[in-house]
């Protein structure tokens, strides 16, 4: 259930080209516990510029110190101890299901930021995971992924080498792209994944959606996807053999 | 109880002059129980109704702008018989009053749904939402046809950019207050996409354009005044209150920082009480949890469960009714 509270920055460290990860000490034990695929409307100042919150997306998070890892541009400034004020968790947690044992991730032309706290959790569960990385996202730092991660880039296109029998290969996929792309990369990895399974099994083709979330409760209406379905409640992950583009 | 509108065949009391604009909780304000304590609101409007459903817009729907944001949703809803479906029982159940918010475009349509409207549990008026280009003619068939479907209290909310122009028309074909104002329209260039983008725009600056509106109309008009736009403090509210308004609606502000929406219910509101002897500062601004935090910041040695005598606070125009003020001791 989405609660107002406030953090602090308890560090912040360079992760990589582009990007710095920040640790953040939650007051409350039940926002540590948040899970892959929710996220926190962040305000880190006390004016109105920038107007809306930034939607902050974990990578990992540890309960037990109420602490929660979360990564972000490193053109932004964060200074340790400084109070940020929070809204979420924000959305459902991914379904990965208990069933799983070998997991596709895949970033495309979009940094893998909303996967890797999936990532995380799946490697400590002794699930094998491979991650794509296409187009923008093969400018990532991947020395940031676990040792255990196989790691795949993208030829000049939006494809990659054995993309096939990857598909074949992975009990579940969960992909990203980026505004203002995503239905034509989600509806082109449809097409793919449709010519190699027939039906898609539910649960197997999961579009991850970033959109603005103005509200993060469902009241803005600014991040639906469909008429009855809104990213901020319903998603980000959405089972794409349920999805019409 | 604050009369919103005049006394009359249509009067409409609230409990506090402080509503949510519409759309702002969507069609649910149970989406804000856990942010916001809805009991001390006036009234929460809904999102707009249409007779047909109207489907999400394509494409960018949020362009920040300098100090606010571009909004262009389409107004999705499933129309009022499915809306009726899936929120009568929600809103007969919600702690404040709700006033659900009719799109006015065609006269017909507005009869229709103002009839669906009447009679529903805890449904205290209907705001009727006038487009940008809404002329004298069509103002008067709008609320004409919103009174043949209902006897309920109507408030018309007006486009910001001919609210001057509209206002005496809306107030002489029967409106009960007049909210002022819807927002107004904007194009800005979406940086994500590069596309420009038309929609509504929110945010601080509309305070001072709206405020002059209202102040304008109120030294004349008889029809009380909803202001609506802008609002982030009490200050504001306030201050639309001095300029003749008789409540006031808060847009955005719910969205981007809804704890404020209480503080400022609780001040218009008259809740205000001096704050209590020793009150914690999260006492004085409730659910943010500020002791708990300093008190984390120092070594594991120095925590105790009682609070430094010294501990630094926070400005003391809040206060917290649930905790009781000295003349109660």
């Amino acid at each position: 259930m989405i609660r107002e509270s406030i953090a602090i920055i308890e560090r912040v460290r360079r992760i990589g080209a582009g990007w710095q990860q920040v640790s953040i000490a939650v007051e409350e034990t039940a926002l540590a516990n948040i899970q892959p695929g929710q996220s926190l409307l962040v305000r880190t100042h006390n004016s109105w510029e920038p107007y809306l919150r930034s939607i902050w997306v974990p990578i990992d998070a540890d309960p037990a110190q109420n602490l929660i890892e979360i990564e972000r541009p490193d053109s932004e400034t964060y200074l340790p101890d400084v109070d940020i004020h929070l809204l979420g968790p924000v959305g459902i947690p991914f379904s990965l299901q208990k069933s799983t044992k070998n997991l596709l991730l895949i970033a495309q032309d979009f940094p893998p930021t909303r996967l890797r706290f999936l990532l995380n959790v799946a490697l400590r569960s002794q699930r094998a995971v491979t991650v794509v990385l296409t187009g923008e996202a093969k400018k990532y730092p991947v020395a940031a992924f676990p040792t255990e991660t196989e790691i795949i880039y993208s030829d000049d296109t939006q494809t990659w080498p054995s993309q096939k029998e990857t598909l074949l290969w992975a009990d579940q996929v969960f992909v990203v792209a980026p505004i203002p792309f995503y239905e034509l990369y989600f509806s082109q990895l449809q097409q793919v994944a449709l010519e190699i399974r027939h039906a898609l099994p539910e649960n197997y083709l999961n579009a991850v959606y970033d959109l603005p979330m103005p509200c993060g409760t469902g009241a803005c209406m600014a991040c639906m996807v469909s008429s009855r379905q809104y990213t901020c409640l319903d998603g980000p992950a959405f089972d794409l053999a349920k999805m019409r583009f | 109880m604050i009369e919103i509108t005049n006394n009359g065949k249509y009067a409409l009391t609230l409990r506090n002059p402080v509503m949510i604009a519409s759309g702002m909780m969507g069609f649910d304000p149970h989406l804000y129980r856990n942010l916001i304590k809805l009991e001390k609101l006036g009234a929460v409007i809904t999102a707009g109704i249409t007779y047909k459903p109207r489907k999400p817009a394509n494409g960018p729907r949020v362009v920040p702008v300098t100090g606010g944001m571009l909004l262009h949703t389409g107004l999705p809803n499933s129309g009022i018989n499915r809306v009726l479906a899936q929120y009568q029982n929600i809103w007969a159940r919600s702690p404040i009053p709700v006033i659900p918010h009719i799109v006015a475009n065609q006269p017909n349509d507005v009869a229709r749904i103002a009839e669906r409207l009447e009679g529903l549990p805890n449904v205290v008026a209907i705001e009727l939402g006038l487009h940008d280009q809404a002329q004298a003619e069509d103002i008067q068939a709008l609320i004409h046809a919103a009174r043949q479907g209902s006897q309920l209290p109507l408030l018309v909310k007006l486009p910001l950019f001919n609210a001057i122009h509209l206002a005496e028309v809306a107030a002489e074909f029967g409106a009960d207050a007049l909210v002022i104002a819807g927002p107004p329209r904007g194009t800005e260039r979406d940086p994500i996409s590069g596309k420009l983008v038309g929609g509504r725009l929110y945010g601080t600056y509309l305070k001072a354009q709206t405020l002059r509106v209202v102040g304008f109309l109120a030294g004349y008009l008889q029809t009380p005044i909803i202001a609506c736009g802008g609002i982030h403090s009490s200050t504001d509210a306030r201050d639309y209150l001095e300029a003749g308004a008789r409540a006031v609606q808060i847009d955005t502000l719910v969205w981007v920082n809804p704890a404020e929406v209480e503080v400022i219910a609780r001040h218009i509101g008259g809740e205000e009480l001096t704050r209590a002897i020793g009150a914690l500062p999260d006492e004085w601004h409730p659910g943010l949890g500020k002791t708990q935090l300093m008190q984390r910041k120092k070594p594991a040695s120095s925590q105790s469960t009682v609070p430094p005598p010294n501990l630094p606070e926070l400005p003391l125009d809040r206060d917290d009714p649930t905790m009781p003020s000295p003349s109660q001791d």
